[in-house]
């Protein structure tokens, strides 16, 4: 099921606790990269986009969220991710499935559930992460996926964000930029 | 001390099931295009409320939040079967937390007009894996009963025609690539009936000849409803009962309807 991603290219990913970090933090990572390059952002599908414009004043539970941005990577991947790798560019995917798997994790999903739902996205040859400014306030929820999630879920869930990102990179499987 | 989500989702279960033959039942209407489920739903949904019962009815991607990014998708025929997957599964998710799961809890009776079956003869017909859309749409709430309304290609087709042009999606060009509509729906949903047909031996649903007399099959629905009664409570679907406690905390404070 996952796509094929195996091309000259290269996928980046880079997850972001402010959304507004996205594009210069990508800009950054791809300033050491010869050959041409791309960034891929959240919501290039406007599924987010749209539905905060809707009003409903019913909140998506995390599962349905992370269904959503499930949707929306798989559109980037159709897009922009896999046509990009395929012209042999860098490509950076700003915010990638780890912010997928952190909301899910956050809010306590299985993670089999969650391996299961992003079954069909490529692994990235390189991760990264970038680190929010601790002070400052929490933008709108059309900036990034998680102030999307905060407003949904009424709460700033960057600290738990970040949380996760740090274990990951504890781990080993994602670096600071 | 406070109440976990698993003790609440425990206690919930256990009222659920004092309640006996009084509880809610969740009750799918599944089948194509044109086999006539909605007219059989509609019909049922009114006997039951005649019968003094509390219904709550919920229709395929329908929810308030889902249904217009979906819709405006379709019509921009700009989605692919993985896209069209999970933006029904969220609309799915969405109208189980929100609609079906409390309905039930409140010991209310839920006709659902298409259920998880339909995402997965759909899917599985645009070449989708079973199994990955079972583990995607876990954790479920089984229904109690599923209704499906059996008809062939040709018939399913000929109705469809009668009324109108099938939608692009609906007549499944998105993966077949014809481009007349009608032929396309032809070859889409011989492949959407095979699917129902395997699903129907798998999760024993009822099937109905949807091509006998609308009234017989009317009355065939209420008497299988009747005889279904006694029908005990599944326990796996507690799991569905606590996820829907963790995703949903204000809704912890839930209290059973009469």
């Amino acid at each position: 099921m996952a796509p094929n991603a195996a091309s000259s290219g290269q996928l980046l990913s880079l997850d972001v606790i402010d959304g507004s970090d996205s594009i210069p933090a990508a800009k950054r990572l791809l300033k050491s990269r010869a050959g041409e390059t791309g960034i891929s952002k959240w919501d290039a599908s406007s599924i987010f986009f749209e539905m905060h414009g809707l009003g409903v004043d019913e909140r998506p539970s995390p599962r349905t969220l992370v269904f959503l941005y499930a949707a929306d990577m798989s559109f980037r991947l159709r897009w922009e991710i896999l046509p990009a790798l395929q012209e042999s560019k860098c490509v950076v995917a700003v915010p990638y499935i780890e912010t997928g798997y952190a909301l899910g994790t956050v809010a306590g999903l299985p993670r089999k559930w969650l391996n299961e739902v992003f079954r069909f996205a490529p692994k990235a040859q390189e991760s990264y992460r970038v680190n929010g400014p601790a002070s400052v306030g929490l933008a709108s929820a059309t900036t990034g996926f998680i102030e999307f999630c905060s407003s949904m879920m009424e709460q700033d869930l960057r600290p738990k964000f970040a949380s996760y990102f740090d274990d990951l990179e504890r781990r080993g499987r994602c670096r600071s930029l | 001390m406070a109440e976990s989500p698993r003790q609440l989702a425990k206690r919930l279960c256990e009222e659920i099931q004092k309640k006996g033959r009084d509880r809610g039942l969740l009750i799918a209407f599944e089948g194509p295009d044109g086999s006539g489920k909605t007219t059989q739903r509609k019909l049922f949904k009114e006997w039951l409320a005649g019968e003094g019962y509390d219904v709550v009815t919920t229709k395929w991607s329908s929810s308030r939040l889902v249904k217009p990014i979906i819709k405006t998708r379709k019509n921009m025929r700009s989605i692919n079967p993985e896209e069209f997957c999970l933006l029904h599964a969220a609309d799915f998710r969405h109208r189980l937390e929100h609609d079906i799961v409390p309905a039930l809890v409140k010991g209310k009776m839920v006709v659902a007009d298409r259920f998880l079956f339909t995402a997965l003869a759909r899917d599985a017909a645009r070449g989708l894996e079973l199994d990955w859309l079972l583990h995607i749409y876990s954790p479920l709430y089984w229904p109690d009963l599923v209704f499906y309304f059996s008809v062939s290609p040709e018939t399913s087709g000929k109705r469809i025609a009668a009324t109108r042009t099938p939608k692009y999606y609906e007549a499944g060009q998105d993966v077949t690539n014809i481009s007349d509509p009608f032929e396309s729906y032809r070859q889409f949903i011989r492949r959407v009936i095979q699917e129902y047909d395997a699903l129907a031996v798998i999760f024993k649903f009822i099937t109905i000849d949807a091509e006998a007399p609308i009234y017989d099959q009317h009355l065939l629905i209420r008497k299988l409803f009747q005889e279904s009664r006694e029908r005990p409570w599944m326990d796996w679907n507690e799991e569905a009962i606590t996820d829907w406690v963790n995703m949903l905390p204000r809704r912890r404070e839930v209290v059973i309807g009469s």
